[in-house]
């Protein structure tokens, strides 16, 4: 008889998106927006479609999604190992925690150019940026959680009779999961945003250059398309990760 | 009295950056003289080069009007975000029609949207301040709802039985209240705001760091490169130091606890 | 059982037919039932009660921060509508503004007034005298102990000088011999002052030493079980009054009621 708390707890926030599509709908519709400065959602619905029928398209977005993948890839090994190697020791902590300090303020897509000269145009230079922008927050989540893992969790292994290698893959690491891969969502979503912006700053491929292209062909709406596109890809792995977090620490 | 071993504390971990800089920078010079190569060049040639720069008005003028449009976004973004926070931190109605939308925008690339914000308002200023101020303003945001609405509801009370109409209680006492959050959510806004600001610019190409930076990129001009990298940490470090301390004073009440 | 009048003429607290429902998953929860009650001006009364009975509930009402389900409560004469200046308020964990100092945290309710400068700045100062805190004005709430911290919070309250103060178990978190100093100055301050306190309670001790009155409050619900007169003298000296048979014998019998509450639950 209660209609369930799920859908009368979301319901305001659906209204309100629901709400803000029909504004922008009916406000194109009616001329009150110039389609070449904001087309309406239903334009931008209907290019995104088509952009999956088109094989030049789809190809692009195949190139953003490996350098994304690989990026992402490097950024979780990198992350973890280091984070899990550094946390082992208290020097190798302390040295960590002062290089995180020191370079999480720089603004890494600064490093942008570098890479463009030393690695060149192609796919190295954005999976690199990806890599590194996407590692700290995996780096940080990882040397936290394994830092903060109760004591007892080892002594009770210990006695057990477990060497410490194995007490590290068998007691640690499954209790730290659930924060690597929160580290992992956050990295995730930067990952996301960063292989765009590579691509639109220096490539001749992907959906940045395509964003690019549109742009000064001003074409508004296929503009429009790359950002939609990696927005629901970043929007995925957010919840997708997230689910899993929710069931490593379940486990 | 109080402040004394803190004092201490913050000299200590200045010693320690400078050490582990150092250390940095003589591995970074070990690299580039064993490679040996255009496209990276050491510290030896590239920290004096910076010194030079810095001796230019051509590199002031650039930094200048990087730092003034980070400056100018983030007083919109932390206006805009406070106001915004309060609301959807006291006014339930409000959060929960405002904060799907906030959902909804976190993995927008806000950066990317620049081209499309400049058919709007212009290849100028506004454009960049716009990207730059709604990047900055969701963490200011995020924060001053969380601790708005996180408040001892007996100090409200207290309040209210010592006279305050809901106005004088707003500023008297739920925005110091949310003071730490709101210091909290502005160092993440602003460092998001700064490397926001870096992309905006070479995506914009006008003025600034960050389009100085492609410019000497395009011209070859590598050790020019590798001084703005440089200075652009400096900027982001100096940027997280001044946002950490002065907090201090403002909100030491809420770790006193 | 019935509250008797008080004894002067107008009163200053009247709560008649005071009820409270919570609404619940299945059945709304009656945590307070047709609660009457009179207090006069200048008389210190206790309301007294097991936990979970209520009566930090009914205080918040008088206080105006919760609505009542039924019924009607009148503070000088005026029906209680929200919040006002004419009903302090002192808190179990004291509440000061963290961020304010001690000077400070006293103002408030002065500044809101409309008191400045030099009247404001000797206010203060008086009323640090009064709970012995001079000299600690510039402290902030979270380098003070509990107890200190409980003499700010009344000294807040009172500097405003409301007609009725609410004390809502205002010693229960600290250490028995800092309860018993904070007992012997708020009565010092009360013989002062003469406003009307009502103070909710759950040790009968501390009821009967301070009050006037005892309301002792039933619990599920809520409900007045029986209303104690205290004739004992003032200023009430704690010496001479745990020599004193009267005193024993009315802790005696509301320790009693107490317990048989405890064991009808």
């Amino acid at each position: 008889m209660k209609t369930s708390t799920f859908v009368q707890s979301r319901w305001p926030g659906v209204l309100s998106v629901l709400s803000v599509l029909v504004f922008w709908e009916a406000a194109c519709q009616l001329g009150a927006i110039a389609p070449a400065l904001l087309p309406p959602p239903s334009a931008i619905a209907v290019r995104a479609l088509a952009f999956f029928t088109d094989t030049h398209l789809l190809a692009q977005l195949g190139i953003t999604l490996q350098r994304l993948a690989a990026g992402l890839a490097l950024a979780i090994a990198a992350g973890v190992i280091i984070g899990i190697a550094a946390s082992l020791f208290r020097s190798t902590s302390k040295v960590l925690e002062i290089l995180i300090g020191l370079l999480a303020p720089l603004p890494k897509i600064a490093i942008y150019p570098a890479l463009l000269l030393t690695l060149g145009f192609d796919n190295a230079p954005k999976i690199a940026l990806v890599a590194i922008d996407a590692m700290f927050p995996i780096l940080i989540a990882t040397f936290q959680a394994v830092r903060l893992v109760n004591g007892k969790l080892l002594w009770s292994a210990a006695a057990m009779g477990t060497s410490r290698v194995r007490a590290l893959y068998k007691v640690i690491l499954p209790a730290c999961l659930p924060s690597i891969i929160t580290g992992i969502r956050v990295g995730a979503v930067i990952g996301c945003i960063v292989v765009l912006l590579a691509e639109m700053l220096a490539s001749t491929n992907g959906l940045g250059h395509v964003l690019v292209s549109a742009s000064r062909s001003f074409r508004t709406t296929d503009m429009f398309v790359p950002i939609v596109i990696m927005s629901l890809v970043g929007f995925s792995l957010d919840k997708a990760l997230a689910c899993a977090a929710r069931r490593a620490a379940h486990r | 009295m109080r402040n004394a071993p803190n004092l201490a504390l913050a000299w200590k971990q200045l010693l320690y950056y400078v050490l582990t800089a150092t250390a940095l920078l003589l591995i970074w010079q070990v690299v580039a003289q064993w490679i040996r190569a255009d496209y990276l060049p050491g510290p030896a040639v590239v920290l004096p080069r910076l010194g030079d720069m810095l001796g230019t008005p051509e590199l002031w003028s650039a930094l200048g009007a990087s730092l003034l449009r980070l400056a100018i976004s983030f007083g919109l973004a932390l206006a805009g975000g406070i106001a915004l926070g309060l609301a959807i931190g006291r006014v339930p109605l409000v959060r929960s029609l405002v904060e799907p939308l906030l959902a909804l925008s976190y993995p927008i690339p806000k950066a990317a949207i620049l081209p499309i914000v400049m058919l709007w308002f212009g290849a100028g200023d506004i454009s960049q301040v716009f990207v730059i101020a709604t990047t900055a303003t969701l963490p200011i945001i995020y924060h001053t709802a969380d601790g708005a609405g996180r408040i001892n509801e007996r100090l409200l009370w207290a309040a209210d039985s010592m006279g305050s109409t809901r106005p004088r209680r707003l500023w008297r006492v739920i925005l110091p209240a949310t003071l730490p959050e709101i210091a909290a959510g502005s160092r993440t806004g602003i460092m998001m705001g700064l490397i926001v600001m870096v992309t905006a610019e070479m995506i914009a190409r006008n003025d600034g760091i960050g389009s100085l930076l492609f410019i000497y990129f395009d011209m070859g001009q590598n050790i020019d490169m590798y001084a703005l990298i440089v200075l652009l940490g400096a900027v982001g470090l100096a940027l997280d130091m001044l946002l950490r301390w002065p907090m201090r004073s403002l909100t030491h009440w809420a770790t006193d606890q | 059982m019935h509250s008797p009048m008080a004894p002067h003429a107008e009163p200053a607290l009247r709560l008649r037919g005071i009820t409270k429902r919570f609404p619940g998953p299945s059945t709304d929860f009656l945590a307070l039932q047709d609660i009457d009650l009179e207090v006069g001006a200048g008389e210190f009364v206790s309301i007294l009660g097991p936990s979970g009975c209520g009566k930090s509930t009914l205080l918040y009402m008088i206080g105006g921060f919760i609505p009542a389900s039924a019924g009607s409560i009148q503070a000088s004469g005026a029906p209680v509508a929200g919040p006002g200046r004419d009903r302090g308020v002192v808190f179990q964990d004291a509440s000061l503004f963290p961020w304010l100092t001690v000077g400070d945290n006293i103002a408030y309710g002065l500044r809101e007034g409309g008191m400045r400068g030099k009247q404001l700045t000797d206010a203060v100062a008086d009323m640090l005298s009064m709970v012995h805190l001079s000299g600690f004005a510039d402290f902030y709430p979270g380098q003070l102990s509990g107890g200190m911290r409980q003499r700010v919070a009344i000294a807040r309250t009172l500097a405003y000088q409301p007609d009725i103060l609410l004390m809502d178990e205002p010693f229960g978190a600290l250490d028995a011999y800092t309860r018993s100093v904070l007992q012997d100055e708020l009565m010092h301050i009360h013989d002062r002052q003469r406003k009307a306190v009502i103070f909710v309670t759950h040790s009968v001790d501390e009821a009967v030493y301070l009050s006037d009155r005892v309301v002792v409050l039933d619990r599920s619900p809520g409900r007045v079980h029986s209303v104690v007169r205290i004739d004992l003298p003032r200023p009430r000296i704690r010496q001479e009054l745990l020599r004193c048979d009267a005193y024993q014998e009315y802790v005696i019998a509301l320790g009693t009621v107490m317990m048989d509450m405890h064991a009808d639950a």
